[in-house]
């Protein structure tokens, strides 16, 4: 039963339960997670069963993997069995299954369908992910390395979940490796009984002197650790002040954290969007389920980089209805939502675009002509009606851009006009991804699906801009590839604008975030900005280039029609009356939201980083071999000159010998020849010729050594000593020959008198204040009771 | 050298009524050629047990007295005999009963009718070389009155305090296993003994040779003596010259402290204990022909020493360790210390 260990490897799978667990933030329903536990307590319970039954450790994983595939095929291979086991045909079915579950990974952002694919790849992996974990820290009882295949585990969710995960399935997770961890620790502890029956308390001693060793450098481990914990984000300048709080694994951040952009509009919202608040800024109920993302306000102007507002003042009274430009035949679906505890200043309003009716109770407000609605004083509670246009793919294909009759609609010039620095870029961009003579839609859709590729990562810390790019961030963004919304969307309105299709900017709120009582909260951190395009006879269609793992779907319209896709491809996602915020299909499949892409903000306390980070890699290849260099050459000097000193430091001839016998112990123990505690010199010679082989030559050196030694120490005063230095070396030498190479390397690099040396060398310098304090107060001390220099200890 | 020691050179013993010329104190390396010769007469009494008549002679140069303990018929009186004799010294031999007297070992005042008064007869322990045999079987009271004799060299009867022979030697034998009507040694009593060695049955070659030599006649008849009183007592004197070096010194309280705080011993070393390790350490160091004293000394003399002075714990003698086992571990513990620099 000891050997089965069951409790650890119930602990090892709950660990792996817990650090699995957020992938049903991934799936919807979540009715797959049952299986996946059943799979777990079959491993867990295999591998201690074989643990008790057999000592060999390499069948345990074997058997626990063909439990696991047994279970797997009883749970989804039912029909494909032959008398209970798995046959060829189940395992073809199984890889159409796992290749629809991938089809399905691509194509849903989180949380996507669990279809029958979708559950047999988790059950799957959460059997791979327990046997390894089994494996490692049950079996092969490194509960420590263990974590590794834990947190690749976790991240796993982490990576792909559009939102901060909830600090419990890390704390959990970790929490159980921990006991794991230390249960083992115990155990182990424990294996160092011996059956000798050694007189009880002398052991104890000994044995509490090296505990107590292991607690303080424990202690010095820990402090160490949690002053890098602490010392390194702040040195760091990726890490968002936040990432602890809004969840481990990845931050929920708002727009803009860690670093400043010049795409930043001068409005007032851009101040809202780069804030990273947490706080809520309303909640709604809506009476259509999903909802659009609440526009807040429209730029037009772009210029030097960045968004202006240019103020239109055409207020009317009224919201257009139907909204402007759209014209008759068109199929709206009309949804109103009722906001509450609205946070936001006037004269701004959240609204989905395009609203049609507003109800701000007995607040005073205007339209303007772009659709948004302009409040006097906040309003607290209000209701909105807007129309989603749900144009038919004729529509959308006929919806060419006649430059006639804009302006009746409300666009200006502004909307198409291209910021001429960019345009060589964005013309050969488009050149490259825009088929020649596509339509205006087709030329949004393949501009958005250009920008929502895997090349483009999400990522709130801008790469710094080089000569090259000019002055243009947008420039900058189409390099490096890496932006957050605002950046996306610039791209997105440019490169249609420059193929004739008016644009603008909106800014606002993602629909935020679900609750149980089916009413959404908008938080600071939801702030977005996307692309609204001029469709004539459709109006302003939102667009949606930020990848989906910040800013969900994009809009059905959005993507070209799929060819009888699978019948699961929601096609009526978005008016379909479900929970699931975002469960359409995505264009391609998006590495988005990469916080691992380190990139270094431009904010002036980093300014030093940027010198450092752009040196060339020879350059810091050859900084780090110097300074590694340098700092490995440290501790070998500090011996040098520790040993130096206690030699010119001795009074007499007996003084150096003993100095020197000192420091030839020190190198031997460094050389892993340790002679018993109560050695005398003779038995320490002894015991270094025997255990080093000396040879001849270097056994009569080491009898010198000793026996000089033996005169100095004990001899009468007055005798001579003779020189010990010498032949000490020479025989340090020789037991240096008969060592590994990696003992040699560390003995050398890492001399106990080194060690000592720096000890000495901090202790004094931390001492330094106590004792200038004890000799300033030492007058008066030995004035009052002349304690004597016993005082100062 | 210590202005002591040059005081004790040339100074005159007086050793009570039998004025003695006062030694001549050799060199280490005469002391070492005498021991030397020593040794080699009683190692051709004794067979096979070089260790036992080296501990035996240093603590003979030592000024200690030696308790051998084994069972019977291993050689202990055989030992104690052969030291004896191969010195020309006055030698006598107490065999202890239960009914011996006190009086029977420091002497006893008899009315002397010529001369009208108390005369002094002197007791058995008025000797150079004092064998007691089986001294666990006296009373307590018998093996109390050997103490101030062993301590201080002297006796004293009758408010008379009489001085010893120098040198003064007691050699003790006991055996460990009878039960029967024997009577331990006290502490106080165990503690004034030097070192106490057991014998041992002899290695098997030995013990052959033994039983072919000793089919005659005792090979303690051919012994001649070696040295003479005088001799041994300059050679006692010489071994104090042997030089200790404080940290040795420090070593053996430190050896002695670590007997006393250890936890699987009940009684730890005596300072007197300590004395007595030096002092033997000393006379090891000159028999290996040296003139200062090694840590390695003082390891050779803990055992025989320190072994009887210390009382094991009742956990320690159920996990059937002896005193000398505890000692090995605590040698392999106690840190030869570094001289203070």
């Amino acid at each position: 039963m000891r050997r089965a260990r069951p409790v650890d490897a119930a602990l090892a799978a709950l660990a792996t339960a817990c650090a699995l667990l957020p992938l049903t933030s991934l799936f919807a329903p979540i009715d797959f997670i049952r299986p996946c536990l059943l799979m777990l307590v079959v491993v867990a319970t295999t591998g201690a069963l074989v643990r008790g039954a057999t000592p060999l450790r390499w069948p345990v994983p074997l058997v626990q993997a063909v439990a696991g595939l047994l279970l797997a095929s009883w749970l989804d291979g039912r029909g494909h069995l032959w008398h209970g086991l798995p046959t060829l045909d189940m395992f073809r079915g199984w890889s159409h299954l796992l290749a629809d579950a991938l089809g399905t990974i691509q194509s849903y952002s989180a949380p996507a369908p669990a279809t029958r694919g979708v559950v047999l790849g988790i059950t799957l992996i959460f059997a791979v992910a327990a046997i390894v974990v089994d494996a490692i820290g049950v079996t092969r009882r490194s509960p420590a390395a263990a974590g590794l295949p834990l947190l690749t585990a976790y991240l796993l969710s982490a990576a792909n979940s559009g939102t901060g995960l909830a600090v419990g399935y890390f704390v959990f997770a970790a929490g159980f490796w921990v006991l794991l961890v230390g249960r083992q620790g115990t155990s182990a502890f424990r294996g160092w009984g011996t059956p000798i029956p050694l007189d009880g308390a002398e052991r104890r001693t000994t044995e509490d002197a090296l505990a107590l060793r292991f607690v303080s450098s424990g202690r010095r481990l820990a402090v160490a650790s949690l002053a890098l914990a602490v010392i390194l984000p702040m040195v760091l300048p990726h890490l968002p002040a936040r990432f602890l709080l809004s969840g481990l694994g990845r931050a929920p951040n708002g727009v803009g954290v860690g670093g400043t952009s010049r795409l930043n509009s001068s409005v007032d919202i851009s101040r809202s969007l780069r804030s990273q608040s947490d706080g809520v800024i309303l909640r709604y109920r809506s009476n259509g389920g999903a909802v659009d993302p609440l526009r807040v306000g429209v730029l037009t102007g772009y210029r030097d980089g960045e968004w202006t507002d240019t103020e239109t003042d055409q207020d009317t009274s009224r919201l257009a209805d139907p909204p402007l430009g759209v014209a008759g035949g068109v199929v709206l679906s009309t949804v109103q939502i009722t906001v509450t505890g609205n946070r936001i200043d006037p004269p701004q309003l959240a609204a989905p675009a395009p609203a049609v009716a507003a109800d701000l109770g007995r607040v005073q407000w205007s339209a303007t002509l772009d659709g948004s609605i302009r409040p006097d004083r906040r309003p607290d509670k209000y209701t909105i009606r807007y129309v989603r246009v749900q144009p038919t793919e004729q529509q959308l294909q006929n919806a060419q851009t006649d430059p006639v009759g804009l302006a009746d609609a409300g666009v200006t010039d502004t909307d198409l006009t291209v910021e001429e620095s960019a345009r060589p870029t964005l013309d050969a961009i488009l050149d490259k991804v825009v088929p020649r003579g596509s339509s205006a839609i087709d030329t949004a859709r393949a501009i958005q699906a250009y920008l929502r590729s895997p090349a483009f990562s999400y990522n709130l810390n801008l790469l710094p801009a080089i000569p090259e790019d000019g002055d243009d961030p947008l420039v900058t963004f189409l390099r490096t590839k890496q932006g957050y919304c605002i950046q996306f969307a610039t791209a997105m309105i440019m490169m249609a604008r420059d193929r004739g299709i008016p644009a603008r900017m909106a800014i606002g709120y993602l629909p935020g975030h679900l609750e149980p009582d089916t009413s959404w909260t908008v938080r600071g951190t939801d702030a977005h900005a996307w692309p609204e395009l001029w469709f004539p006879g459709l109006g302003w269609l939102r667009f949606e280039p930020t990848p989906s793992g910040r800013s969900g779907a994009a809009p059905i319209y959005t993507s070209a029609p799929l060819p009888t896709g699978p019948s699961d491809a929601p096609t009526t996602a978005p008016s379909a009356a479900t929970s699931t915020p975002s469960a359409s299909p995505r264009t391609k499949d998006n590495q988005a939201d990469n916080p691992g892409g380190l990139a270094p903000a431009v904010s002036t306390p980093a300014r030093l980083w940027h010198g450092l980070v752009t040196l060339p890699a020879w350059a810091w290849l050859l900084l780090v071999l110097g300074l590694g260099a340098v700092g490995s050459l440290a501790l070998p000097t500090a011996a040098e000159f520790r040993r130096r000193r206690a030699v010119a430091e001795a009074p007499d001839d007996a003084a150096v010998a003993e100095a020197h016998w000192q420091s030839f112990l020190r190198q031997i123990d460094d050389l892993g020849v340790r002679p018993p505690v109560g050695s005398t010199p003779r038995q320490t010679g002894r015991f270094v010729t025997v255990s080093a082989h000396l040879e001849p030559a270097d056994v009569e050196r080491m009898r010198t050594v000793v026996s000089t030694i033996e005169r100095a120490r004990y001899a009468a005063p007055g005798t001579a000593v003779g020189d010990l230095a010498g032949p000490a070396h020479h025989v340090v030498t020789s037991v240096t020959r008969t060592r590994p190479r990696l003992q040699r390397l560390r003995a050398f690099l890492n001399p106990t008198d080194g060690r000592r040396q720096v000890h000495d060398v901090v202790a004094g310098a931390l001492d330094a204040p106590r004792r200038a304090w004890s000799r300033l107060r030492a007058p008066s001390v030995r004035r009052r009771d002349r304690p004597g220099p016993d005082q100062s200890r | 050298m210590d202005p002591f020691e040059q005081q004790i050179r040339g100074a005159t013993f007086d050793l009570g009524d039998r004025a003695v010329e006062p030694p001549r104190v050799p060199n280490l390396d005469e002391v070492l050629e005498v021991a030397a010769r020593l040794a080699g007469a009683m190692n051709s009494v004794i067979e096979g047990k070089k260790g036992v008549v080296r501990i035996a002679i240093t603590v003979l140069l030592a000024e200690g007295h030696l308790l051998v303990e084994d069972v019977p018929g291993v050689g202990k009186t055989m030992l104690a005999k052969t030291l004896a004799r191969s010195i020309d010294c006055s030698v006598r031999r107490i065999q202890f009963t239960p009914d011996l007297l006190p009086s029977d070992i420091t002497g006893v005042s008899v009315y002397n009718q010529d001369i009208r008064s108390f005369e002094f007869r002197p007791g058995a322990i008025f000797a150079n070389v004092v064998v007691g045999d089986e001294i666990n079987r006296a009373s307590p009271k018998t093996q109390s009155a050997l103490l101030e004799s062993m301590e201080e060299g002297q006796v004293t009867v009758d408010g008379t305090t009489y001085q010893l022979q120098h040198p003064f030697m007691v050699l003790a034998t006991q055996n460990p296993i009878e039960m029967e009507g024997t009577y331990p040694l006290p502490e106080a009593q165990r503690d004034r003994f030097m070192a106490r060695i057991s014998m041992g049955y002899p290695a098997g070659h030995s013990e052959v040779d033994l039983l072919l030599h000793h089919g005659g006649r005792s090979p303690l008849e051919d012994l001649r003596p070696i040295t003479d009183a005088a001799t041994v007592s300059g050679m006692i004197h010489a071994v104090r010259t042997v030089h200790a070096s404080p940290s040795i010194a420090q070593y053996v309280v430190d050896l002695a402290v670590a007997t006393r705080e250890s936890p699987a011993l009940r009684l730890g070393a005596s300072p007197r204990a300590g004395l007595h390790l030096l002092r033997a350490s000393r006379a090891h160091a000159a028999l290996a022909g040296r003139d200062h004293v090694l840590p390695d000394d003082v390891q050779a003399m803990v055992v025989p020493v320190l072994a009887h002075r210390l009382h094991p714990t009742g956990e320690t003698q159920m996990a059937r360790r002896s005193t000398a086992d505890v000692l090995t571990d605590l040698l392999q513990r106690v840190r030869v210390p570094a001289p203070r620099t």
